[in-house]
């Protein structure tokens, strides 16, 4: 067995742990459990995001697609975090077309999307709405918060640490999805809707 | 938003008894009962339940070690026919084998999990699976009763009332109308929905019924899309090969399906394609590579066939390796212990294995051992290997009697006695399996023409052969008999005749489509009555699917508007 083998079915091993362990304390009804949510969260994600690296680097990194209905982008990432959200009172606003397929990689969005709505929830949003949609020759999926926004910097860097990995990662995984000459776009911007931030994965 | 799942019932297969009970309290947690799961450690005890039981929703891990894995459990249990639209089936993976080569299968479960999976995420997703199947029951009931025409009306009506995503319906009604070879009417459902959304399985099950429809060059043109779309798609490959083999490019179909076997190597029917398409092109190395995996990968499974051992072996003999050829006949022979009719194939091989051995005593007891398995024959043997079989007896004939005419000498007699004894005991044997063949393929030229040449070879007497023609001559007159009472409204009197003829000879298609027409004419005239239905279902089920003509749905579709009228 490789060293790199042994690194990555640690990282496994790590994240299922941690799983079980955010099972407990989601289970739990202690008042201060929040925080906890949280940052069981942050940790789970980092994993995440440090896995598909590793696997970017080992160039065993190939997306696997299907097609599957849109909604569970969203359904799914918000199933994710449900939890933290009701503790934290966020109210979560689905909007997707039952009718929608797109041809994508289902895991890869998933932890892409829930990774929005984490950093929304670290942006003190209130309301978070998730929309996936068809949308021109592809898909679309939205994260939009009413949080702090875009340009509070200061707050943004204290907010998440490793930020820029998991949105560099998902800059990647979305650019990975290709089909003839077009290829995945993610973008950050103020959300019009709801006055926070928006963050928008087209796939063709 | 979790989901109750409290009115489900589970099966929950996996070779992990620590697994399984996560699963179960898991459930529990979600109030379901423990009375409505059941669980199975491996894929035989799974099959064995689905045969007694019926599930709303399947959790079947992928890999279980030995035995069956998961995916075969969902094949054979769907080719059983117990496993229905209605039931969810969902494949449980491990994270670091991702679906990847798993997703592309001709089988695709209804949905993938991958562990270790939370409550929520398995409750999201069957939320959405469960409302996609939501009221199939009446359609798996229909189908149960052979009546596709009305599992197609079920499935129209909730087409039309859905509110939200109809293409898992419409992808169920497609897949029963290519089963039923109703080619036009699935067609415009794959190219229907290809028009609102590129969807995969539209675009690959355009191609299959192109293909079915001898359009080679446009079947082409999509599996080509599906590739482009997704490049690991190998039953896409699996496809192109067999429209390149009719399209008579051997070579770039050997090349595809190599290629679609280095990526996903696990797939029998692929193997055994990959290994067909190389001996035709006469590239034995890769074709006895491809049948060693379809002998392997046939270990656990329901489709192996005694042609993966008889074709390795036949590769083996061209190579000269005969001995090889021998050992793995023995496999064979074990594998397929008590199925004589398979048998009859394998000691044919080993007759010939062990003349290229030189070693003709061992070669006449295994034509001895073949002619034995002919007589024990569980089920009507393959035309080609009974008239093979025919052949080689013959040809020992031959050459007994040419050693005994050329014995000289104190043995010359004795000699000439038991080549006599022996010609004779052959000879008739002969007789037996040709008439028998005659039979049950009296209208199939190609093989009567077969026939005939061997009984050239065999130097019957004028007096055999109108025997022979007389077994022939009796299914035309009893098929003509009963179509003429038919005719002339006595449709009891022809549907007797027919009926029991049909029972006897059932591997003659034209004599059981006949039958089938005579009984449904009887209940026309008398009314429907379980009896009849079920004597029309036993002459209708033994056409072969690829024989499903215009004739056969006309009478199917007559059939069925009886069984509903019955139930």
């Amino acid at each position: 067995m490789q060293w790199s083998d042994l690194v990555a079915n640690q990282l496994h091993d790590l994240k299922n742990q941690l799983g079980v362990l955010m099972q407990q304390i989601d289970s739990t009804q202690a008042e201060d459990r929040i925080p906890l949510q949280k940052s069981s969260r942050l940790i789970h994600d980092d994993l995440n995001s440090l896995l598909i690296l590793f696997r970017m680097d080992e160039n065993s990194f190939k997306l696997d697609r299907m097609d599957l209905p849109l909604c569970d982008v969203p359904e799914e990432a918000a199933a994710r975090h449900e939890p933290l959200l009701e503790s934290s009172a966020i109210k979560l606003q689905l909007e997707c077309d039952p009718d929608a397929y797109g041809f994508y990689d289902r895991p890869l969005l998933v932890s892409v999307i829930a990774h929005g709505v984490l950093n929304a929830i670290n942006a003190r949003a209130k309301t978070i709405r998730l929309q996936a949609k068809l949308e021109g020759q592809g898909c679309c999926f939205c994260v939009d918060d009413d949080g702090v926004g875009l340009n509070a910097d200061t707050e943004q860097s204290e907010r998440i640490p490793g930020a820029g990995v998991g949105l560099l990662l998902g800059k990647e995984v979305v650019a990975a999805h290709k089909r003839g000459e077009q290829q995945g776009e993610l973008t950050l911007q103020p959300s019009e809707a709801l006055g926070g931030t928006q963050l928008r994965l087209w796939i063709p | 938003m979790d989901f109750p799942l409290k009115p489900y019932r589970f099966l929950i297969i996996d070779d992990f008894g620590s697994y399984r009970t996560s699963l179960v309290t898991m459930l529990t947690e979600a109030e379901v009962s423990t009375t409505q799961i059941d669980t199975a450690a491996n894929g035989d005890d799974a099959l064995n339940l689905l045969r007694e039981n019926k599930y709303d929703i399947i959790l079947c891990d992928f890999y279980m070690g030995e035995g069956k894995d998961g995916q075969q459990v969902l094949e054979e249990s769907r080719s059983l026919g117990i496993l229905g639209y209605a039931t969810v089936f969902i494949m449980i993976t491990a994270e670091t084998a991702r679906a990847m080569v798993l997703s592309v299968v001709e089988n695709r479960p209804d949905d993938y999990l991958t562990k270790p999976f939370t409550r929520s995420v398995l409750s999201t997703r069957l939320k959405r699976l469960l409302a996609e199947k939501q009221g199939l029951e009446v359609v798996d009931e229909a189908l149960a009763q052979k009546s596709h025409k009305r599992a197609i009306h079920y499935l129209d009506k909730m087409i039309e009332e859905r509110t939200g995503s109809s293409y898992e319906l419409l992808r169920i009604k497609a897949d029963i109308l290519e089963k039923n070879r109703y080619f036009d009417d699935a067609l415009n459902i794959y190219e229907e929905t290809l028009a609102l959304q590129p969807l995969l399985w539209a675009q690959l099950g355009r191609g299959r019924i192109l293909f079915n429809l001898k359009r080679y060059e446009e079947a082409l043109v999509s599996f080509e899309a599906v590739l482009e779309e997704n490049d690991a798609h190998n039953i896409a490959r699996d496809w192109m090969a067999r429209a390149l083999m009719a399209l008579d490019q051997g070579e770039q179909a050997q090349q595809v399906l190599q290629e679609a076997a280095d990526q996903s190597p696990r797939v029998l029917k692929r193997q055994k394609l990959l290994a067909t398409v190389a001996q035709q092109n006469g590239d034995l190395e890769s074709a006895q590579r491809a049948f060693e995996s379809t002998v392997r990968l046939g270990e656990h499974s329901l489709f192996r066939e005694v042609s993966d051992f008889t074709g390795l072996s036949d590769v083996l003999m061209n190579q000269k390796a005969s001995q090889k050829a021998l050992s793995v006949l023995k496999r064979a022979k074990k594998s397929f212990a008590g199925e004589p009719s398979a048998l009859v194939e394998t000691s044919l091989q080993e007759n010939a294995a062990y003349t290229q051995l030189g070693k003709p005593n061992e070669a006449a007891k295994a034509l001895q051992k073949a002619t034995e398995n002919f007589e024990k024959r569980d089920k009507a043997v393959d035309a080609d290997v009974a008239l093979k079989l025919a052949s080689k007896l013959t040809e020992e004939t031959r050459k007994i009697e040419g050693e005994a005419d050329a014995a000289k000498g104190m043995m010359a007699e004795a000699l000439r006695q038991k080549s006599d004894k022996k010609r004779e005991q052959n000879k008739n044997l002969v007789k037996g399996i040709l008439g028998e063949v005659t039979q049950q393929h009296h209208n199939n030229s190609e093989i009567q023409q077969q026939i005939d040449t061997l009984a050239d070879q065999s130097d019957m007497s004028d007096e055999e052969r109108k025997q022979l023609n007389s077994v022939r001559q009796e299914v035309l007159n009893l098929n003509s008999d009963g179509v003429s009472l038919y005719k002339q409204g006595k449709v009891v009197e022809a549907s007797n005749i027919l009926f029991e003829a049909a029972e006897r000879l059932a591997g003659n298609r034209v004599i059981n489509l006949n039958a089938a027409q005579a009984l449904l004419g009887v209940i026309i005239k008398q009314g429907v009555t379980q009896e009849l239905i079920n004597q029309t279902d036993a002459c209708l089920s033994r056409i072969p699917p690829e024989d499903h003509d215009d004739k056969y749905k006309k009478l199917h579709d007559l059939f069925e508007r009886f069984v509903q009228k019955l139930g």
